[in-house]
Parts: C-alpha cells; sequence; structure tokens
C-alpha cells in the first residue's frame, strides 16, 4: 500500500492543518497574554496548594503547601512562571518575532499548565487526597499556564525562524566554556533529581525539566551546542568521565542511590546490545530479556553462590568479559539461524516464544537452575583475592561496594560505546544499516544478509550476557521471574525512548527509565500501564525517540513528495522476504 | 484409551476458544498485515465484561449461576463491548501509522496490549477472580471419558460462528469488499471500497470472536485474572500461523491442532512443559513452514 494511501494520509494532514490554523485565527490572544499568563503563573505558585498538609507514608510533603510561600513543587511551578514571563517579554519586546518562538514559548505554557494538573491528580488518585482539600494555588497556576499557552499560540501563525545551526566558532575559550558549563549543568541538574525526595515534588521537577527542554530544543540551544562538543570532543569526554567518577563522593556516604545508577548502567548496557539487533539491524528482537537472563545463570552458576547445586567456579572477569557474552552470544546465533530468514513481524513472535521457552526452561531445570527458587546468595565478585564488595580506599576516600559495582559498570559502558562506535563504522556496521533499510538491495550489493542478520543477533545478544553477569552479582540473586517479557519490553522502549539507533540516546533513554520509576516509588502500581501508553504515544508523536540519530529524523519527517516516498522504501521491512 | 479420549476431547475444548481468537488475528493480519498484539488483551477484556455484566447481574435481577438468560445476555454483552475496545485500538493507535515504518505499529500494539492489561490490573483486580458457571453443569460419558456439556457447546459455537464467518465473507457484498481491501487496498480504494470502514469492520468482527472466546474461556477455566490474554494470544496467534496466517479454515484447524497437540504434551510430557510445547511448534511451524499447514491463502 504505498503511493495512493499515501496521498491519502497527506490529504488528511493538510485538511486537519487547515483547520487548526481556522482555529488559531478564532482564539488568538494579544501576545501579551504571555507574560501575563506567567505573573498569574508566579501569583499561583504563592498561593496554598492544600488546605491542610499532606502526609504520604507519614512523611509531609515538603514545602508547606499549605501556607502562602514557596517550596516543594512550587518551586518548579514558579521556575516555569518565571521563564514563560521573562521570555514572554522578551519575545514581546522583540522587534521581530516568528513562529519558533510561539512554539516555545506554547510549550512552557502547557509545561506551566500541565505540571499543577498531574500534580493534583496523582495526589487524588494514589495518596488519597480528597479534591476538596486542595487549595486555589495549582489552579490558578494552571490557568496562568493556559493563558500564556493561548497567547503564545497566535505567534505560531508567523513565518517559523530559520532551522538552527550548530553554533559557529567565536574562541577556543568560549567553545571550552560553553562545553564545561553545559556539562555541569546537566551533571547539576542530575544531582538534584536524586536529592529530591518527596514524590510530589519530584513530578513537578521532572515536568518543569521536560517542558524546559523542549522549550531548549524549539529555538535551537542543543543544535547549537553540538558545534563546540564537535569541536572539543575529547575535553566533553574526558570531564563528564570526571564526572561520573566523582559521582559517589556527592552521596556522603548514603549509598542508595549508586546502586540504582549502578542498575541503570545494567540497563544502558543491555539497551545498547538491544539497540544494535532493533536499532542498526533492524530486527524485532522480544525475547532479549533471554540473553540477559542466560547471562545472568551462567555468572550465579559459576560464582560460587551459597544456594547453588552446580559447584564449578571461574574467574570473574573470565564470566563477564568472555563466558557469559559467548555462552549468551552461542544462544542469540542458535536462535537467529534458523528463524532470521522470516519477515520481520514473524521473528518478533518467534524471540518472544524463544524468551518464554528459556525463562520456562529455566524454571523446571530444577536439578541445575534450582527451578523457581533461582540460584541465591552469590557473593561478590572476587578479582585477585579482593572482593569487590568491601570497597577500596583512596587517599583517605572511602569507596564502598556499590560503588566499585558503579565504577565497573562505567567502564563496561565505555568499553561497550568504544566498541559499538567502531562497529558501526566498520563494514559489519554499514550492512546492518544497509540491511534494515533495503535487504534486497543490500543482498544485490554482495552483503551476506543472513550472516550479517546473524552477527547483530549475537553482538546483541554479548552485550545481554556481560550485563546479565554484573547483575548476578549486584542482586545477589538469580529467579526465573526476574527475566519475564515485560523486562524486555521495558529494555525496548528504553532503545525506544531515548531513540532507536542513536547511542547516546538510548543511554539518556535506559537512564531516564531506571531513574523514574525508582523516583515515583509510590505510584509503581501505575508503572506499566504508563509505560504501555508511554509507548503508543511516542510511536505516534514522536517516533525518533528524545535524542535521534541524524539519519532517522531526517527520514521521520522528510517533507515533500521525493523524500516521503524515499522514507517509504527505506523503512519498510516487508521487502525482504 | 480412556485417557486418550479425555485428554482428546480436552484438547478439542481448548482448541474451541484458541480459534475464536485466532479468527481475529488472522483476519487483521490478512487485511493490513499487523500482528495485532492486543488482540489477546481484547480477549481477556471479553472476559471480565462477562464477568461484569454477570455481578451487575446478580445485583440487579438477582441473576443465580447456571441461568440461561445470564449466559445469553453475557454473550451479547461482550459481543457488543469488545469491538468498542477494537475500533478504538484501530481508530487511535493503528490507523495513525498505517504509513509509518513497519516496526512503529508493532511497538505500538506492545504498547497497546501492555495498557490494556493494566487498566484492567489497576482498575479493576490484580487477582484471580473466580467466574461463575453459567451453564448447566451436567456431564456424560463417551468411551469412559467424563464429557462436560460446556465442552460440546463451546465447540458447536465456535464451529458456527466460524462457518457465518465464512459465510459472510464468501457471500455478501460486505465480505466481498473485505477480501478486495486484503488482495489489494489500493485497487479496492479505486473500486470505490470504503478501505477505512472495512478495516474498522475487521477490528470489530475480530474482537466481537475474541470477547466471546473470552467468555467461554471464563466458563471452561472457572477463574480469569488481567494476564490471561497474553498466553491465550500468543497460542492463538500460533495456531493461526500453524493453519496459515490469513486463512480463516486454517487458523480454526490451526487452533485444534494446537489445543490437542498441546494437551497431549502436558498430559505425557508434564505441565510445566506445556508452554514451552507451544511454542516449540510454533518456531518449528515458522521454520519449516511458514506458510502454515493449508497455506497463507488471504480471508475466506
Amino acid at each position: 500500500m504505498a503511493a495512493p494511501t499515501a496521498v491519502a494520509g497527506r490529504n488528511r494532514a493538510d485538511a486537519r492543518a487547515e483547520a487548526m490554523a481556522r482555529l488559531r485565527q478564532r482564539v488568538r490572544l494579544p501576545l501579551v497574554a504571555v507574560p501575563a499568563g506567567g505573573l498569574v503563573g508566579i501569583l499561583g505558585s504563592y498561593l496554598y496548594w492544600t488546605l491542610s498538609p499532606v502526609r504520604v507514608e507519614g512523611v509531609p510533603l515538603t514545602g508547606r503547601l499549605a501556607d502562602y510561600g514557596i517550596g516543594g513543587v512550587r518551586t518548579w511551578s514558579l521556575l516555569l512562571a518565571l521563564a514563560v514571563l521573562v521570555y514572554g517579554a522578551l519575545v514581546l519586546r522583540a522587534r521581530s518575532r516568528n513562529a519558533t518562538q510561539g512554539e516555545a514559548l506554547a510549550r512552557l505554557g502547557i509545561g506551566l499548565a500541565v505540571l499543577p494538573v498531574v500534580w493534583a491528580l496523582t495526589l487524588v488518585m494514589f495518596l488519597d487526597v480528597e479534591v476538596g482539600r486542595l487549595g486555589p494555588g495549582p489552579w490558578v497556576t494552571a490557568a496562568g499556564g493556559l493563558l500564556a499557552w493561548l497567547g503564545a499560540r497566535g505567534l505560531l501563525a508567523a513565518e517559523p525562524a530559520p532551522a538552527a545551526e550548530p553554533w559557529a566558532r567565536r574562541s577556543m575559550l568560549v567553545d571550552l566554556a560553553v562545553v564545561v558549563v553545559a556539562e555541569l549543568v546537566a551533571f547539576g541538574v542530575f544531582l538534584l533529581g536524586i536529592e529530591i525526595d518527596d514524590p510530589g515534588e519530584f513530578l513537578g521537577f521532572f515536568i518543569a525539566l521536560t517542558a524546559i527542554a523542549a522549550t531548549l530544543s524549539t529555538i535551537g540551544v542543543f543544535k547549537g551546542l553540538a558545534g563546540p562538543f564537535a569541536r572539543n570532543e575529547g575535553v566533553a569526554i574526558a570531564l563528564l568521565a570526571v564526572l561520573l567518577l566523582l559521582f559517589p563522593f556527592t552521596q556522603e556516604g548514603n549509598t542508595f542511590w549508586i546502586q540504582v545508577t549502578a542498575q541503570a548502567g545494567l540497563f544502558v548496557l543491555a539497551a545498547l546490545g538491544l539497540n544494535i539487533v532493533v536499532g542498526s539491524a533492524g530486527l524485532l528482537d522480544l525475547g532479549y530479556v533471554a540473553f540477559f537472563g542466560i547471562g545472568a545463570y551462567v555468572a550465579a552458576l559459576t560464582g560460587n553462590a551459597l544456594l547453588t547445586n552446580v559447584n564449578f567456579h571461574l574467574p570473574f572477569l573470565l564470566v563477564v568479559f568472555i563466558v557469559a557474552p559467548v555462552v549468551a552470544a552461542i544462544f542469540g546465533v542458535l536462535l537467529g539461524a534458523p528463524t532470521l530468514r522470516l519477515r520481520g513481524d514473524y521473528l518478533a513472535i518467534v524471540t518472544l516464544g524463544f524468551g518464554e521457552i528459556v525463562r520456562i526452561t529455566l524454571n523446571n531445570l530444577d536439578p541445575i537452575t534450582r527451578g523457581p527458587n533461582g540460584i541465591s546468595s552469590i557473593p561478590d565478585p572476587v578479582v585477585g583475592g579482593w572482593s569487590m564488595g568491601e570497597g577500596f580506599t583512596v587517599a583517605g576516600f572511602e569507596i564502598s561496594g556499590n560503588s566499585v559495582y558503579f565504577y565497573l559498570l562505567l567502564a563496561l559502558i565505555a568499553l561497550t560505546l568504544a566498541t559499538i562506535y567502531r562497529l558501526n563504522d566498520s563494514r559489519i556496521g554499514r550492512a546492518w544499516v544497509a540491511v534494515r533499510e533495503d535487504e534486497v538491495a543490500a543482498a544485490a550489493m554482495g552483503i551476506n544478509t543472513t550472516i550479517i542478520k546473524l552477527l547483530a543477533f549475537g553482538a546483541g545478544a554479548w552485550f545481554a550476557g556481560m550485563a546479565g553477569a554484573v547483575n548476578a552479582h549486584l542482586l545477589t540473586q538469580v529467579s526465573p521471574d526476574s527475566y519475564t517479557f515485560p523486562f524486555s519490553v521495558l529494555i525496548l522502549a528504553m532503545v525506544v525512548l531515548g531513540g532507536l539507533g542513536n547511542p547516546p540516546g538510548v543511554v539518556l533513554g535506559a537512564i531516564i527509565l531506571t531513574f523514574l520509576p525508582e523516583k515515583l516509588r509510590e505510584f509503581s502500581d501505575i508503572r506499566f500501564l504508563v509505560f504501555g501508553f508511554a509507548l503508543i504515544l511516542i510511536m505516534r508523536f514522536r517516533p525518533e525517540g528524545l535524542l535521534p540519530s541524524a539519519r532517522r529524523r531526517r527520514e521521520l519527517h522528510a517533507t515533500g513528495e521525493t523524500a516521503a516516498a524515499e522514507s517509504q522504501q527505506l523503512f519498510d521491512v516487508r521487502s525482504g522476504t | 484409551m480412556d485417557e486418550f479420549v479425555q485428554q482428546l476431547a480436552n484438547g478439542v475444548t481448548k482448541g474451541s476458544y484458541y480459534a475464536l481468537i485466532a479468527l481475529g488475528y488472522t483476519m487483521v493480519y490478512g487485511i493490513i498485515q499487523l500482528i495485532n498484539f492486543a488482540h489477546g488483551e481484547v480477549f481477556m477484556l471479553g472476559a471480565f465484561i462477562g464477568l461484569w455484566t454477570f455481578n451487575l447481574g446478580v445485583t440487579a435481577f438477582g441473576w443465580g449461576s447456571t441461568s440461561l438468560v445470564a449466559l445469553v445476555v453475557v454473550l451479547l454483552m461482550a459481543t457488543l463491548l469488545t469491538p468498542l475496545i477494537g475500533v478504538s485500538l484501530e481508530r487511535f493507535a493503528y490507523r495513525p501509522l498505517r504509513n509509518a515504518p513497519r516496526l512503529a505499529p508493532l511497538i505500538t500494539a506492545l504498547g497497546a496490549s501492555f495498557a490494556l492489561q493494566q487498566l484492567v490490573a489497576v482498575f479493576y483486580s490484580r487477582g484471580q477472580l473466580a467466574f461463575p458457571d453459567l451453564f448447566p453443569n451436567t456431564s456424560f460419558q463417551i468411551g469412559g471419558a467424563n464429557i462436560q456439556l460446556l465442552w460440546v457447546f463451546m465447540v458447536a459455537l465456535a464451529l458456527l460462528l466460524t462457518f457465518t464467518l465464512t459465510a459472510f465473507i464468501r457471500t455478501t457484498r460486505l465480505g466481498k469488499a473485505m477480501r478486495a481491501t486484503a488482495e489489494d487496498p489500493d485497487t479496492a480504494r479505486l473500486m470505490g471500497i470504503n478501505v477505512d470502514m472495512i478495516i474498522a469492520l475487521t477490528f470489530i468482527i475480530g474482537s466481537a470472536l475474541a470477547g466471546i472466546g473470552g467468555v467461554l474461556a471464563g466458563m471452561y477455566l472457572g477463574q480469569v485474572n488481567f494476564f490471561m490474554g497474553f498466553i491465550a494470544g500468543l497460542k492463538a496467534f500460533t495456531a493461526a500461523v500453524l493453519g496459515g496466517i490469513g486463512n480463516i479454515a486454517g487458523a480454526v484447524l490451526g487452533a485444534f491442532l494446537l489445543g490437542i497437540l498441546e494437551t497431549f504434551g502436558a498430559a505425557y510430557l508434564g505441565g510445566e512443559w506445556q508452554d514451552v510445547f507451544a511454542f516449540g511448534v510454533l518456531i518449528l511451524v515458522l521454520v519449516f513452514r511458514p506458510t502454515g499447514l493449508l497455506g497463507e491463502r488471504v480471508a475466506a
């Protein structure tokens, strides 16, 4: 169903755009509504948000929400309202205005409107706060956001600004300063996010952050940053490494978030591996967790666990770098060899079935895997007589066992990223892309598509096996229940959210989807519900993910006839056998 | 021998509700080449709608179990409400992506499956809920095996619906339009067929069948839970592939075969390997005969 449906789709899109334009004409407030909305938002943030203090598990929501003033969630609505006021006033006073500014303002406005509403809904739905106990603050703030949004929409009819370009080089020093400041800000925001304990406040923080990031992206700041970063890659990576190495010291002996970060590192590893299969080679693998599980069981069986049926020990480094990845990759190839000639969607089902088979087998092979009980009391890895769980001391600084895992994962991720970038630039990496785009053409160019797809499967499984092996030691136990289908979907969601095919995006996706559920534990009931809807919404509105690869962005936002036709072809996985 | 007949009867009964789910998979795949992952969830929702209707009837009209009125109303409600879910899925999740890369609707379908499961889990119940015996609880003996009347009813209903569906697709104008759309949507559109409407109709019919299947499965298993649709859906998909996806007779044949194979596999290899068995069949079929037993013949 190529051309006619595409044309029909475009006509519909045109009709919708026209209808939107008409609507815009009708509800068109003067631009002054934007800073006015900001002022209302500031007022709303200072009003009281609840009539009496709210406690979550006995801990009061921070920021004395029952008084006038700020603090807690109101800090973040105030921040957004200030951004609306300042940026709105700047645009109002500017000599020439464009639609891009309107869009940026609209995003800030939506953020300001959504923040208090989501916060209120969450309190009402999950913390059993009656609607009557909410103060006027959230509603006034939301009204301000709405006002700003409506005002910003008037600008959308103007000409859009020219597409943003990476910032040109002014001087060495400016470039360096930009890189350093950007990284410090990002790191600071991360630490701040960890610092916020109160779930209501975190929600506000997260929404404000999202709105501000969306705004910065609209006005081209991220695109601009690409310039200085590209010119100072070495410095950027070195600084990032230093900041990450320093991260455990910012936690003042509290190891919980270090452990969560280590867990995030595991997900990053696994997601990077899945990204090779789904992102680079375009093969949807829904049983990916099986390879993770296999790696974990290999490490558990050879890791000197207390409660195990197998007493066979191998050195940890050998297991992590060789045995677990190799075993997982062998299974990957075993699964891939017969099935890779299947069409894309059949492959998805077969891999799903394979994932279930592995889980059920682990569950039933009592003599080796101890069945549903799993293998537990897996000790910390010992390297050359030193147990990683003990930690170590450097220049008077205690480094805890959790931090050691964190560092280990940092190293593994760095290694993996280096490998992946080298792979993507190699013959194999190009062949993956070629196979993804058009298998027949790739085969005609002399690529052995079966071998290439097998390599993708094997490589993906390799990194999953590696991550699984560390996971077994980090959690000190493995059981079949940990490696179920939702886990596969979670990793897939990380890849899709971050940006299919783009390693930095995948890293970001994995970090967000590890920390968010951890931060919003109070609402863990609806975690998978949110994941489900998030997958639908991302595919609908931002299929390229948060940080898309350049190629995919071009494909998904191609304009004009030729580009549309081209992207049709490029993507049709069906054109395989 | 008794044992054999007993297992056969069990397998055929299981096959009857697999068949009702598989029909939806196969029709949707036949028309838009999409594996509707959320279809198993429609089946699960059918069971929950049945349970909800029954509970409503108990409070409003004092229904007891084994009431035929209740059975008919419950089946009707499931038939009428599940298409709403199917059509909303199509309208809001799949239709906007019809021209998107192939991976996109697949991931959306996965998300929809998750979302529907969790909607039930969060807003209805996470537990195992008992499903009432709506059908008279009588049984009889054949060849030393104990056969429940419910089982006969299930198989008969599944076959009846299949024949009705086949007749509908073969003889009516709408059926013809469906076949045309499955063959080539663009040409069908040029011939004046409202392709969007036909696709929606496919989802309506598929969902209604799955909804009925859900009620039947609820009665057969005696309990329902929010994740029952996942495995059942996978198995129905296996059945559809086994018979030849896109092929209605194939889906039903595949479902009964899979039901029987699975029951015997469980009986002789041990119940804990039952699911491995089903997925093993899927992989073997896809590897050695990806077009299925009856071949990929689109609709009818």
